[in-house]
């Protein structure tokens, strides 16, 4: 295809990943022993529209696989075939080597070429084995060259063929004339053919090669009386005289759609000529040619013939309304197709820039609103509620253009564990629950890497080896449940394994023997799970082909961090492990308080506040270098001075913490800090501008808002300010590290 | 050259590709074109579509609706049923093929097809 097709390959390939997912749906309710015929027939159809797309694009590798892919499914499909596990299997490996082939035609990385042939041989033998006969066509093609359709090809433009045309060539004695009769049936005529279009194709025969005689005979004899004819019988016979230089094969050619709906019959000129099938219709048989007319112009003769669109006769409308009825019930059972219409995310985004403005601009008019105190105070703060809560309706409604569900990440993970089992030799089935629970889109993008290695995780460390599963008394096969589900206005995720757990004595082994906690360290329960996340953890026995990968779960916490999300773990030995992700519904706005620390406003994540409180002074203790610790119902944690933290003012004296107000703050792993704040001004939901877009990366700050006043704030970045205040601890002395696991 | 223009072509197929590819080449020849995602949207089109279309193309393997399944309809409707339906896919299964005949197809074009040989089949039908 030219260059002017490259959108059309852009839409190709979009629509590979809506089939490939849509394989992925269908292959995953067979493998739970969901056999329906619809979805057998959805898992047909996705292979085979891939297939046919590739085919016009001359994708060969792909058309190749895919061809072989749908001839195996086509067993399953006519029944050939019962879908065992191992055959499922076989077919989920094939979609992800499917899957790999149109990344590759898509400018991807490279397939694995020993991988398709393995699944190539493995679908051909499902297809060898169903005992089917093989048609012709079952053999893969080797070549794409377009087929040609069962027309011989026309050419465009045609005028009306004047009868007896003689090219002024005679032509050579040895080959006669090809002499053509036909009869068409009334069938013909009901599948919305006509002879007309015969006669063209002829036409375009004789015009294929040079000189030679070529002239139409219509047979009117068959003309009953014009009271006595029926509009939908025929009863018109042609005999059409072709070039000697027409071959008889090419002839067939025209007439092979048409061959069982359309008696006729060739001879060369001299010949006896072969009397067509149905004897009343035999042309040849009326000695005499009643009528010569040009062809293609039967209707002058022939008032049989009906012009397809045009009504032959009055219908009416309730007969349709029957017609369409008769024809809709296939349309009412099925679920009805949900219009939808593609748009650039960047437009979207543009329109979250504006209803983000919008917010903005609504703010600071409900600021101003507090200042006037004339009369029309009360109205204005009327009329600014009600725009407050069609502000908030625009943004939910942008927001909700963006979201997108968690289906399509969740479905991948399905390759996921299965090549995580593969590479572990362990058998674990992953169950998913609330796939449509929609979040923004940008955030299902940044989901797919922390999902993955969480799963890879679960799969390698948190499923047991089958031997130990039989031993513990549960069954070989593992299981591990990915859901999600809206939880207060966030999302949360979780992945539930029933392998054998955390062994909290081996991580505290392995943790102490890394030197990330000291030996006499006693740590509750909570604390010890989430030492898995610490960097460079890994109580794997053996270094598998996956933990060699070198992620470790502490850059999956990293992940869901920045995403603005919490993970907790919950963990039964012998019973298995729970992850929960608990994550904002979008990267676009955020719950905030506002504080004054250093003459500055700033906002702190509402989700990352526990409580608020006053300083007891009697709670704090000084450190050797003037650090601070504040103990909070027996709980030590640093205690930050957010002003001097940050360089706004110089470090408190003590006298200045006493009665000073402080924000227990806490980061995804429950490591806390206090933070020592002049004031609390408001809580409010403020629009994230990206700082490092603008200016810099700024440690401890995370973003920046523009305040209802107009002014710019920044957005505090509390695991990362807890982090630099734990290891400056971390620094002083090891003896207080033991409260403040992270 | 015979002038395509305001002749009418309804194309039937699930594939956004196939459909923006028959989009192109039929209007690249003048047609008009208007098309249904799959063979009960077709129908719809047909049903709604004024002027009626002078041909249809189309895919066997549809959702909802499948190809012989339109044929069927398409030839039960009064108004339409002598309109002229092409098959267009990447079957090639003779038995297929001869299910589309008894549908009532009017022809049968395999998929990849060339731009010539499908205006060739929607000359031969609309001409």
């Amino acid at each position: 295809m030219s260059g002017d097709m490259d959108d059309i390959l852009q839409v190709f390939f979009q629509e590979c990943d809506e089939q490939l997912q849509e394989l992925e749906r269908g292959l995953s309710a067979l493998s739970d022993g969901d056999s329906d015929h619809e979805t057998i027939n959805a898992v047909f159809r996705a292979v085979h529209s891939i297939k046919g797309g590739a085919a016009s694009f001359g994708l060969e590798n792909l058309v190749r696989f895919a061809h072989v892919f749908e001839s195996s499914l086509d067993g399953l499909r006519s029944g050939r075939i019962v879908p065992t596990h191992d055959i499922m299997k076989t077919f989920l490996k094939a979609m992800d080597v499917l899957s790999d082939l149109v990344s590759e035609a898509r400018g991807g990385a490279g397939v694995d070429h020993a991988r398709v042939a393995e699944s190539q041989s493995e679908l051909e033998a499902i297809i060898n084995s169903d005992g089917a006969p093989k048609p012709a066509e079952d053999v893969v093609p080797q070549d794409f060259v377009p087929v040609p359709m069962d027309f011989v090809p026309v050419p465009m433009d045609f005028e009306p063929v004047p009868v007896d045309m003689d090219f002024g060539f005679d032509t050579p004695a040895a080959v006669p004339d090809l002499i053509v009769s036909f009869c068409p049936q009334d069938a013909m005529y009901e599948r919305g053919d006509d002879a007309r279009n015969i006669l063209i194709g002829l036409r375009d025969l004789a015009a294929t090669v040079e000189g030679g005689t070529f002239s139409v005979t219509c047979n009117t004899g068959e003309l009953p009386s014009l009271a006595a004819l029926s509009p939908t019988h025929t009863c018109l016979s042609w005999r059409v005289v072709l070039p000697a230089a027409v071959s008889e094969e090419s002839v067939h050619g025209v007439f092979d759609w048409v061959s069982d709906v359309c008696d006729f019959s060739i001879a060369r000129e001299g010949a006896a000529e072969e009397a067509p099938a149905e004897p009343e219709a035999t042309p040849v048989a009326a000695p005499e040619p009643v009528a010569v007319v040009a062809a293609p112009a039967p209707e002058a003769s022939a008032p049989v013939h009906v012009e397809p669109a045009a009504p032959v006769h009055e219908v009416a409308p309730a007969a349709v309304t029957n017609a369409i009825a008769g024809n809709a019930p296939p349309a009412a059972r099925k679920a009805e197709q949900v219009a939808s219409i593609r748009v650039d995310l960047h437009r979207i985004d543009d329109l979250m820039d504006l209803v983000g403005e919008l917010v903005i601009a609504q703010a600071s008019i409900e600021a101003l609103s507090r200042r006037n105190d004339g009369a029309v105070q009360q109205e204005l703060t009327q009329s600014i509620s009600s725009m407050q809560s069609l502000t908030r309706d625009i943004q939910d409604a942008v927001m909700a253009v963006r979201a997108q569900p968690v289906r399509s990440v969740f479905q991948r993970m399905q390759r996921v564990v299965r090549e995580a089992c593969s590479m572990t030799k362990k058998d674990v089935v992953l169950l998913l629950e609330g796939e449509d629970t929609e979040v923004d889109r940008t955030l299902v993008e940044k989901l797919t890497d922390p999902l993955t290695h969480m799963l890879r995780n679960a799969v390698d460390h948190g499923i047991e080896k089958v031997e130990d599963r039989l031993a513990a008394g549960k069954p070989a096969e593992g299981h591990i449940l990915l859901s999600a589900g809206h939880r207060s206005g966030r999302i949360l995720i979780t992945i539930k394994d029933d392998g054998g757990g955390i062994n909290r004595q081996r991580v505290m082994e392995t943790a102490i023997k890394r030197g990330i906690v000291a030996p006499d360290a006693v740590l509750s329960d909570d604390e010890i799970n989430n030492l898995i996340f610490a960097p460079g953890f890994s109580t794997a026995a053996t270094v598998s082909d996956l933990s060699g990968r070198g992620v470790g779960m502490d850059v999956v916490k990293q992940a869901i961090l920045s995403l603005g999300g919490r993970v907790t773990i919950q963990s039964v030995q012998g019973e298995g492990t729970t992850f929960s992700l608990s994550l904002p519904l979008t990267l676009a706005v955020l719950d905030g308080m506002l504080i004054e620390a250093g003459q500055s406003t700033m906002v702190l994540p509402i989700s990352s506040v526990v409580e608020t409180m006053m300083i007891d002074h009697r709670d704090v203790y000084l450190l050797p270098d003037g650090g601070n610790i504040i103990s909070i119902r027996g709980t030590c944690m640093p205690l930050i001075p957010l002003a001097a933290e940050l360089g706004l003012s110089k470090a408190p004296t003590q006298e200045g913490l006493a009665n000073a107000v402080i924000l227990v703050v806490e980061n995804e792993s429950g490591g806390r800090a206090a933070l020592v704040v002049d004031e609390i001004r408001d809580q409010t939901q403020v629009v994230i501008k990206s700082i490092e877009k603008n200016y810099r990366q700024i440690s401890g700050v995370s973003a920046a808002t523009i305040l209802g006043d107009g002014s710019v704030s920044l957005i505090l970045d509390v695991p990362a300010l807890i982090g630099t205040a734990i290891r400056k601890i971390d620094n002083r002395t090891s003896s207080v590290r033991t409260g403040l696991a992270a | 050259m015979v002038d395509n223009k305001g002749v009418r072509v309804l194309t039937i197929d699930d594939s956004k590709t196939m459909q923006g590819m028959l989009r192109k080449v039929l209007e690249g020849a003048g047609y008009d074109v208007i098309q249904g995602g799959d063979g009960v949207e077709g129908l719809e089109v047909l049903q709604a579509a004024n002027p009626p279309p002078k041909a249809v193309i189309t895919d066997i393997n549809m959702p909802r609706m499948d190809g012989f399944e339109v044929i069927e309809a398409v030839r039960k409707l009064d108004q339409h049923k002598h309109l002229p339906v092409i098959v267009l896919t990447t079957e090639s299964d003779p038995e297929k093929k001869a299910r589309a005949r008894e549908a009532g197809a009017t022809g049968w074009i395999v998929k990849p097809f060339s731009t010539e040989s499908l205006l060739a089949a929607i000359r031969r039908v609309t001409a």
